[in-house]
């Protein structure tokens, strides 16, 4: 009788490949669980995997926008752009996983498992198309990180980083429900659409009662990107966690949330109305306020991966700053701004889990002299961290560029000047780590194993786009470009 | 009219035990049958599905709930420890006066009740094929979300000779620098 989401199913087969991934995975590790030599399957299964689901999002990206399944979700360019950067990076944190001492041997498939869960939620969010879809993207995302966090069971950091998460990430759930009930409650309608519709009919005290619950709506969608009111737990989780796990974290969730951000800005706010010159007022002080905190806060760390992490709160708000413009342009520069990030958080992130995994922590000294003895790896991570700062000739520069054209056409003067002093600020502690590497003396001259052929081959594979895409951006902007959200 | 009565004051007897009851295994089965008698009132108002949720999920799963957390914590020894104190009298007096008064309102104001036109249409039926239509999708992704915190709960909880022994490798491992 109802059986008209059948034809919806044909636009809908990278989520339903990742949930066919994830049992057989299941099966496989109860099957091999004991027997060491046939664990290769579980690598090969996984990697293929994400590779076909990556392979099919690329042959929905040409496909024609809808929605479907009854409105709940909507596939557009913008979408399965966005997805594709996810797999990426869950690629990028499993290879990572497999190599690291940080996940316990036993718990390798857990992780994979966990993550390929994780990575559905982010599919959810990416395309929720109604305030039912959005929480349960949100929970699958939280509720499968907080055991992440703490998959380094016997290390308290890590259990603490668990435990943080899940509070923080309960109350924030939770204050978004209310605010999401609230709405539903002035609105009358769960579907996005039809909210919209609805929200140029509104009178002045619906308005009135609208704002706060929009505010309390945004702290959900704030805490999963680490926005700044809700950023406190963010560098804890990420330092306590596993660096496979944060590397992860660093990326899916973030991405998920901003690609939420971005769809339910521009299907409220694109059109002009007290409650627009609202949510652009509160998405500026927020940009400027996370990209402020973020990088003034990593400063003064003394470990990588704690500074990786405010960084991380940093290049967040600079997708924010993207945002306010509410138009194309800020559009594709926040989806070509979170392909670079991909790359240059996954490189950063292998190197410093290899150089941790040798010496037990990952604190600025443990990269000295680092040039002398693997100069690839040196030269590697020096790029990534000048990228990150936003020097050109690399993609770094232009992904912050492209934030900063959309933002000065819109003419938002104060933001523009805001993030350029923050790169300012950002470059004293990316290149720390660069002056450390060259300028010092190795500390000891261990050879660091985690440094084989394959490894340096595939950091190095992974680099080569930040070089490429700062010099021939055309192609990849190109993407970008056609990575238009469809508004029904 | 007489059977609604008879179940009301069970109601209230099982409601006021779970309140006054000194034991907290008593207090638990209190609130146990304070839910069942409440889904009795249910069925007695012909909304069977609710009576049935109510059953399942209130008295099935929270208040057995309630019973596993006090025999992993032990409660019986904190049942001594009821403090008299001014202010719990304060905040009691309070919450009292504001439910009197929500009440007050209610009658004073023939805030429309709950009638038994409203439970009776057959919202089953209704609730499912909404389930199974417009809201599938949703369905069916709670499900991936559970299968996938099945596995987390068991990550978590888990605990093997295994992970013992890699972390004292670790260990060794660390004091290196």
């Amino acid at each position: 009788m109802y059986l008209n989401y059948l034809a919806s199913i044909s636009r809908y087969i990278p989520e339903l490949l990742l949930v066919m991934l994830m049992v057989g995975l299941i099966l496989i590790e109860t099957t091999y669980a004991n027997d060491d030599k046939n664990k290769r399957y579980i690598f090969i299964t996984a990697i293929s995997g994400l590779v076909v689901t990556f392979i099919s999002l690329l042959l929905n990206l040409d496909g024609k926008s809808e929605t479907i399944f009854n409105n709940s979700m909507v596939i557009d360019s913008f979408s399965t752009t966005m997805k594709m950067i996810m797999v990426l990076g869950t690629l990028g944190a499993y290879y990572l996983s497999t190599i690291s001492k940080e996940i316990y041997e036993s718990l390798k498939t857990e992780f994979i498992i966990m993550a390929i869960g994780i990575l559905i939620g982010g599919m959810i969010l990416a395309s929720a198309n109604n305030m039912l879809m959005m929480y349960i993207g949100i929970e699958t995302l939280s509720i499968i990180s907080y055991v992440m966090a703490a998959l380094k069971k016997n290390d308290e950091r890590s259990s603490e980083a668990g435990l943080k998460y899940a509070l923080y990430g309960g109350i924030s759930s939770g204050i978004m429900l209310f605010g999401m009930s609230h709405i539903f409650g002035v609105i009358g309608t769960i579907q996005f659409t039809g909210m919209a519709a609805n929200i140029a009919k509104l009178d002045h005290t619906q308005i009135l009662i609208m704002m706060p619950s929009f505010v309390l709506f945004f702290a959900g969608i704030g805490y999963k990107i680490a926005a700044v009111p809700f950023h406190m737990w963010s560098p804890d989780v990420y330092e306590g966690s596993p660096t496979p796990v944060t590397t992860f974290f660093a990326i899916v969730p973030k991405l998920a949330g901003i690609s939420a951000l971005v769809r339910v800005t521009m299907i409220f706010f694109s059109t002009a109305s007290p409650l627009s010159v609202m949510w652009v007022g509160l998405m500026m002080v927020i940009a400027a306020l996370t990209m402020t905190v973020g990088n003034v806060s990593a400063i003064g760390q003394k470990s990588v991966k704690r500074m990786l992490a405010y960084s991380s709160i940093s290049h967040a708000g600079i997708m924010i700053a993207g945002l306010v413009v509410l138009n194309k342009i800020g559009i594709q520069a926040i989806v070509f701004y979170s392909m670079i990030y991909l790359f240059m958080t996954l490189v950063a992130f292998y190197i410093t889990n290899i150089v941790q995994d040798k010496y037990g922590n990952d604190h600025f000294e443990r990269f000295q002299g680092l040039a002398y003895r693997y100069p690839y790896m040196a030269i590697m991570m020096s790029i990534v961290m000048f990228s990150l700062t936003g020097l050109p000739p690399l993609a770094g520069f232009v992904a912050k560029w492209n934030i900063i054209n959309s933002l000065l056409s819109s003419k938002f003067y104060t933001l523009a000047i805001v993030l350029v002093l923050n790169s300012v600020v950002s470059a004293y502690y990316y290149l720390k780590i660069v002056r450390l590497m060259t300028l010092k003396q190795p500390e000891s001259t261990e050879e660091i194993e985690g440094f084989g052929f394959l490894n340096q081959f595939i950091i190095v594979a992974m680099t080569a786009p930040v070089i490429i895409l700062g010099i021939f951006w055309d192609s990849v902007m190109n993407i970008a470009y056609n990575a238009k959200l469809f508004i029904p | 009219m007489a059977i609604d009565i008879f179940l009301t004051i069970i109601t209230v007897i099982f409601a006021l035990m779970l309140v006054f009851s000194k034991r907290t295994v008593v207090s638990a089965f209190a609130l146990l049958m304070t839910l069942l008698t409440l889904a009795l009132i249910y069925f007695q108002l012909g909304s069977i599905f609710l009576s049935a949720v109510q059953v399942l999920i209130n008295a099935g799963a929270i208040a057995i709930l309630f019973v596993f957390v006090m025999m992993l914590i032990n409660l019986e020894q904190f049942q001594n420890n009821r403090e008299k104190s001014k202010i719990k009298l304060v905040i009691s007096t309070f919450t009292m006066l504001v439910v009197l008064g929500v009440l007050a309102l209610v009658i004073n104001n023939n805030i429309e009740t709950l009638s038994v036109n409203n439970l009776t249409d057959n919202s089953m039926n209704a609730l499912f094929s909404k389930l199974f239509s417009t809201y599938f999708l949703p369905f069916e992704m709670a499900t991936v979300l559970l299968l996938a915190a099945i596995v987390a709960c068991i990550v978590i909880t888990t605990h093997e000779k295994q992970l013992v022994e890699e972390e004292t490798e670790l260990h060794k491992m660390e004091p290196k620098l």
